[in-house]
């Protein structure tokens, strides 16, 4: 199993391999910690079109609930 | 003339064999028989609650129907029953007769009419099978290369059972019910669902649930492989999920990619692989429990609970396997001539079986203990920033509660009466034909084993705090019904 966050300035849906996980930030901001299984994945954020990169695939591996992968997105 | 009458006829019964399931002419992933597409209908996934029925003919029939009856009488919040909170049932062989029958005929299926119906008329169809066999006009009808045996089996199915019904006649609630056979080719699992069908470009909604029933139940020698064709050289402008796609593209983990690798072959090897012949589906996962493995452990699955855990629409999650494996004793040992020929056949098709149903039943209940430990070491790891004001963790969707529930006979141990109970019903045999009372016992004994199953009342409670087992218990003398004691000797009477 693998633990990944997704960081982004603001809060958006995100899309693990077309599926949405829902959103990268809870009520009070902080970036939340999704359980993806480790293996390649394609990363995406919903909404407006302004994430750089649009979509990134990343390989997830090697996490814990307390050390998880960060995916980066900013503001494009 | 006669003779020719009789080579017509057989002409025309033999040329009508039609393929079991229609081609799909346009993909489209939003629609068809699919987990998301089953109205919730007061069912949410707060609560989500997976059921498993192993393979085992009669035996596993009735030993599922016993547990869902204890469901049924499992009240909880508002005395609403925890069967109507199931989610999703995966069935293999013997179990899916109870789940499909379940899914279509519902509550009707607990009366006591209707509890005589299934258990002991509908499912005790052994001999009428056999007479279907030897009838005459069947002969020819089984000369074609379209028509076997197991397709007589699911029109036998389908008269008993099913009455016609098909897969469209599930989708209007849930629970999701996967029936699960084996592809022969792969050595996999085969569900009838559309996120299989769809890679054969084919509708799953029109199959008759006797098919998908008769080709989970096709047990290897006796029932001949249920063949599908697959449509996908007819093509149907599908679209590869993107998991898929990153599945096959990577080679670790291994047990993801030789998933994809063997999923996608229905369409990337279209030209060879245009039929597909499906055998039991006890022969890749006897306690079908492998799909809801996927779906547990992976956000592949078209019903994946991990991505309902980052949703947050998940709270807790049960899984009930009920497992009516058999465990015949043998004196092989006592000798020092090897076991002959049979002996050898029965135990290489049933004994990886049990091994690996093991497997599966601890690969769940491992992957539950792991993420309560990492909830775990999250809250304790926050507990102690929080008392040193250091900065706060990333937030982790709303705690889940995990529960893995298994259901077997062996939980009878412990007194001579439970050792005799657990032996009587390990050594029933495989097959679709029981007596009234040994069909009695199986179902008292899914029965009492939920009810007295201490991960079952620890689940409940987690559920409703108020909540209290019931008594439930088994009669001594449905046993010695079941299983007559072999006589014993006395001085007068000395056995031989």
């Amino acid at each position: 199993m693998g633990w990944v966050i997704v960081t982004f300035p603001e809060s958006r849906e995100v899309f693990v391999d077309d599926k949405s996980q829902g959103d990268n930030l809870d009520a009070s901001g902080r970036c939340r910690v999704l359980i993806i299984d480790d293996g390649l994945h394609t990363f995406r954020l919903g909404g407006a079109a302004d994430v750089a990169p649009p979509a990134q695939d990343v390989t997830v591996a090697n996490t814990s609930i307390l050390d998880p992968l960060p995916v980066v997105f900013t503001k494009a | 003339m006669s003779a020719l009458a009789v080579l017509v006829v057989a002409v025309l019964v033999v040329g009508c064999a039609a393929p079991v399931n229609q081609r799909l002419r346009t993909f489209d992933g939003q629609s068809g028989y699919r987990y998301d597409t089953l109205p919730k209908d007061g069912n949410g996934d707060d609560l989500f609650v997976v059921l498993a029925f192993s393979g085992g003919g009669t035996r596993a029939a009735a030993f599922s129907y016993g547990v869902m009856e204890a469901l049924n009488d499992a009240r909880h919040t508002n005395n609403r029953p925890l069967l109507e909170d199931v989610d999703v049932i995966s069935s293999v062989s013997g179990g899916s007769f109870t789940a499909a029958y379940y899914a279509l005929f519902r509550d009707t299926m607990f009366t006591d009419e209707g509890r005589t119906t299934f258990l002991h008329e509908k499912i005790q169809f052994q001999d009428e099978l056999i007479g279907r066999a030897l009838w005459p006009v069947n002969w020819f009808r089984l000369m074609s290369a379209t028509f076997d045996r197991i397709n007589l089996a699911a029109e036998l199915y389908d008269e008993r059972l099913f009455e016609g019904k098909t897969f469209r006649d599930l989708m209007g609630r849930k629970p999701y019910i996967i029936l699960n056979a084996t592809d022969m080719s792969l050595g996999q699992r085969f569900e009838f669902t559309q996120d299989q069908f769809d890679l054969l470009c084919s509708d799953v909604a029109s199959v008759k649930i006797s098919t998908g029933v008769a080709a989970s139940s096709a047990f290897p020698g006796l029932l001949s492989p249920l063949t599908v064709k697959n449509f996908a050289a007819e093509g149907c402008a599908y679209r590869e999920p993107t998991w898929l796609t990153k599945a096959k593209a990577h080679t670790n983990p291994a047990r993801r990619w030789v998933r994809g690798r063997d999923l996608a072959s229905y369409q990337d090897a279209k030209d060879e692989r245009r039929f597909v012949h499906l055998l039991d589906g006890g022969l890749a996962d006897n306690i079908g429990l492998r799909g809801p493995y996927a779906a547990l452990t992976s956000n592949d699955s078209g019903w994946s609970v991990l991505q309902k855990i980052n949703q947050g629409a998940v709270n807790r999650v049960v899984v009930i396997t009920a497992n009516a494996k058999t465990k015949h004793r043998t004196t092989w040992d006592r000798h020092e001539s090897a076991p002959g020929l049979f002996s050898v056949l029965g135990f290489v098709t049933t004994g990886p079986m049990d091994n690996y149903s093991f497997d599966s039943v601890q690969l769940v209940s491992d992957y539950f203990d792991r993420l309560r430990e990492s909830f775990q070491n999250y809250a304790v790891c926050q507990r102690r920033l929080d008392a040193c004001q250091g900065e706060p963790l990333p937030g982790v969707a709303r705690p889940v509660d995990f529960h893995a529930i298994e259901i077997a006979f062996d939980a009878f141990y412990g007194s001579p009466d439970n050792d005799r109970l657990r032996r009587c019903l390990e050594e029933l045999p495989t097959s679709f034909k029981l007596s009234g009372d040994q069909v009695e016992l199986l179902r008292r004994a899914g029965y009492v084993l939920l009810v007295k199953s201490g991960d079952f009342n620890k689940a409940m409670t987690a559920v409703d705090a108020a909540w209290t087992p019931k008594n439930a218990s088994i009669d001594p003398a449905l046993v010695e019904r079941a299983c007559p004691a072999p006589p014993k000797a006395t001085p007068g009477n000395p056995l031989r």
